[in-house]
């Protein structure tokens, strides 16, 4: 009688110990997995931190305004609303202001 | 049935005694016992391994529940936790950002080969003085080589591969839109403090470790600030002045969306600053802003009931004498006007003749009202306390168009802000945030609306003086002020204060010249015709500021101006 129960017990002590020890080796394997995924992160992180400095440093409006005046090949020119005619009339009489004024001009720098 | 018996090692036969029945009894109590023994001892073991399981598992649970920025910071060099949230402006744009930052240090003792060791520093850092590098190198002290170092200068020391040299990591702020915040953002110490701006009035919520990876957000647009910027930095070339500053303010919220003073400094670089020209002219500085405050009379006797915009005012003098003062007007204006007249031309004799109907107490109690008297409140630390005046003789006349009276410009385009948009008063507010708006009005529905349609004859009538900011679709209205500055004759401040879209106004936007000249080079666009002038009234120059900039803003505050411009073309056709 006591045999077969000493003989239970230790079956059961060694079933239960090679479930710990099995799940002692998962928690250390989910522990280092977390360490190297947090470890990865973090680099993510710190190059992702970085380069949103570079990203918005470089897309300022100050840097972005230079780059295309120093490699844009278009001039770009806001649409003026002033300088849109509604018909032919209206523009006749722009342009003519226009000459007068330049002929005037040229009048007061002449004397 | 004997051999059974004979099996049983408790049934013995040849036992003759009078307490058979009570030895086999104990017996089966000890055989019993050893069975509850064995049960109990799987239940130990049972409760052994429960234990260790339960451990593991909460040791899994806790791993897994942990915060990872802790763990990470505690067993990660990879790792780097800021101690100041970022700060954003209102479309998430990156203002200002902790990152980690090296000194270089040299602890001499590591160090065999001093000689090789001061050779390739020469080659590499050759602004680095080789004689104080030399006497502390042979004292032995740990020094600091250099303090704050690029990321080209760690790696020209890392490459070198002494191990003499340490690297010690600290946090430093960068601000990747340099010049275009500094006067909002303000710096911080090497201690991480703010020393000034937003870093230092929201010193505590950015170092609120709760939040850290919550940034705090402005409600500044970083595009609208830098081309106003742009603007003003062309105006100050372009009419010599000594500063500039501009504000453009939401005029139903109070939210800042840009706040510009010329000149600025970039905020990377540390260093101190002490000419006056360098401060915050929106929320420092304190000026007379001359006949942008004829608005507020105006508006008054309008809320007041006392006149009407139609309403005229019969013979008015040329010069009135006030006290020990002669007032009178810049330029010569009808006897008669009307007191949409009074303001449109920015007559001088006509409102203070309003003033005195308007009354001292009535006048002083909208003032304070407008908060036009007090110290503005805004999230900055560089705010300016209006100058205090007593309510002498002459007082409520001289103040009734602007001059006795001193404010900051944010405390005006606020004051604006608040008659433009139906009589409400607004707060200025530098942050993103949800907040419940005032329902305190000051004047009505009504005059506010009188208000806007005298303010956009400002603009648009041809005895107007702010013509230039006639913008086509953007039905700009609003006033000019040009005075002089304090004790300095021939130096003045101009102003002109304009409000957008008339029908319904959105914004407020000020901007303001210090000293600025005559710029004849300029060919204007006035009224249809091309001319240059010689003049230095705020017609002139602010106005014209004000046009282009709400010419460039305009498109990305996305007014809706189809019904302007139908109006527009139905006014061409005719």
């Amino acid at each position: 009688m006591f045999k077969r129960n000493l003989i239970i017990s230790l079956a059961i002590f060694f079933v239960l110990l090679s479930f710990t020890s099995y799940i002692k080796t998962e928690t250390r394997k989910i522990e280092k997995n977390i360490l190297n995924t947090n470890k990865k992160n973090s680099i993510l992180k710190k190059n992702l931190l970085e380069s949103q400095v570079e990203f918005f440093y470089l897309t300022s409006p100050n840097k972005l305004s230079r780059k295309i005046v120093e490699y844009g090949d278009e001039d770009y020119v806001s649409i003026d609303y002033s300088k849109i005619f509604m018909s032919l009339k209206d523009f006749t009489q722009f342009k003519d202001k226009t000459t007068k004024f330049f002929e005037n001009e040229k009048k007061s720098k002449k004397k | 049935m004997r051999k059974n018996q004979k099996k049983n090692k408790y049934f013995n036969l040849k036992q003759r005694s009078f307490f058979f029945q009570d030895y086999i009894e104990t017996n089966k109590k000890k055989i019993n016992s050893n069975n509850d023994i064995s049960e109990d001892r799987i239940y130990i073991l049972f409760f052994f391994f429960f234990c260790l399981v339960l451990i593991f598992s909460i040791k899994i649970t806790l791993v897994s529940l942990q915060k990872p920025k802790i763990f990470t910071f505690q067993k990660n060099p990879n790792s780097f936790m800021s101690f100041r949230r970022d700060i954003v402006d209102r479309n998430g744009v990156l203002v200002a950002r902790n990152i980690r930052s090296y000194h270089a240090a040299i602890k001499p003792s590591l160090i065999k080969d001093k000689k090789k060791f001061l050779l390739k520093l020469k080659i590499y850092f050759p602004n680095i003085s080789q004689s104080f590098i030399k006497d502390k190198l042979y004292s032995k002290n740990y020094f600091y080589l250099k303090k704050r170092l690029t990321e080209k200068e760690k790696y020209k020391l890392w490459s070198m591969g002494e191990k003499g040299i340490i690297f010690e990591p600290f946090q430093s702020r960068i601000y990747p839109q340099g010049n275009l915040y500094s006067h909002v953002i303000g710096q911080i110490d090497d201690d991480n403090y703010g020393i000034s701006g937003i870093e230092k009035n929201l010193d505590y919520e950015l170092k609120d470790i709760k939040k850290i990876d919550q940034p705090i957000a402005l409600t500044i647009d970083t595009n609208i600030q830098y081309l106003i910027k742009n603007e003003l930095e062309i105006a100050l070339k372009n009419f010599k002045a000594d500063g500039a500053a501009a504000v453009l303010l939401d005029s139903k919220t109070g939210e800042v969306l840009s706040l510009v003073s010329l000149p600025d400094y970039n905020i990377n670089i540390r260093e101190k600053i002490s000419d006056i020209r360098y401060i915050n002219k929106i929320t420092k500085g304190v000026f007379e802003l001359g006949s942008v405050f004829k608005t507020f009379t105006v508006a008054l006797a309008l809320q007041k009931q006392i006149v009407e915009p139609d309403t005229l005012l019969k013979d008015i003098p040329k010069q009135i004498n006030c006290s020990k003062y002669k007032i009178s007007d810049i330029k010569v204006f009808p006897k008669n006007m009307t007191v949409e007249d009074i303001l449109v031309r920015s007559s001088n004799i006509g409102t203070l003749k309003l003033a005195r109907k308007i009354g001292e107490d009535n006048f002083k109690s909208f003032l304070n009202k407008l908060d036009l008297m007090n110290t503005p409140k805004i999230e900055l630390d560089e705010v300016g306390t209006p100058l205090k005046f007593k309510w002498h003789k002459c007082k409520l006349e001289t103040v009734s168009y602007g001059h006795g009276i001193t404010t900051t410009p944010l405390q005006v385009a606020s004051a604006y802000a608040t008659l433009s948009n139906g009589g409400f008063l607004i707060q200025p507010t530098l942050i993103n945030k949800k907040k419940e708006l005032l329902n305190e009005r000051v004047i009505s529905k009504d005059t506010s609306e009188k208000i806007n349609n005298i303010l956009r004859k400002v603009v648009t009538d041809k005895n107007g003086t702010a013509s230039l900011a006639n913008i086509y679709g953007y039905d700009v209205g609003g006033k000019t002020g040009t005075s002089q500055k304090y004790g300095k004759e021939n130096e003045n401040i101009n102003t002109f204060v304009s409000i957008f879209p008339k029908s319904d106004p959105k914004f407020t936007l000020l901007v303001m010249l210090d000293n600025p000249k005559p710029a004849p080079h300029i060919i204007y666009n006035y009224r249809g015709s091309l001319i240059k002038v010689d003049r230095n009234e705020a017609g002139w120059n602010t106005v014209y500021v004000s046009g282009k900039i709400i010419k460039k803003i305009g498109p990305i505050l996305a007014i809706n101006k189809n019904q302007s411009m139908h109006e527009y073309v139905a006014r061409k056709t005719d």
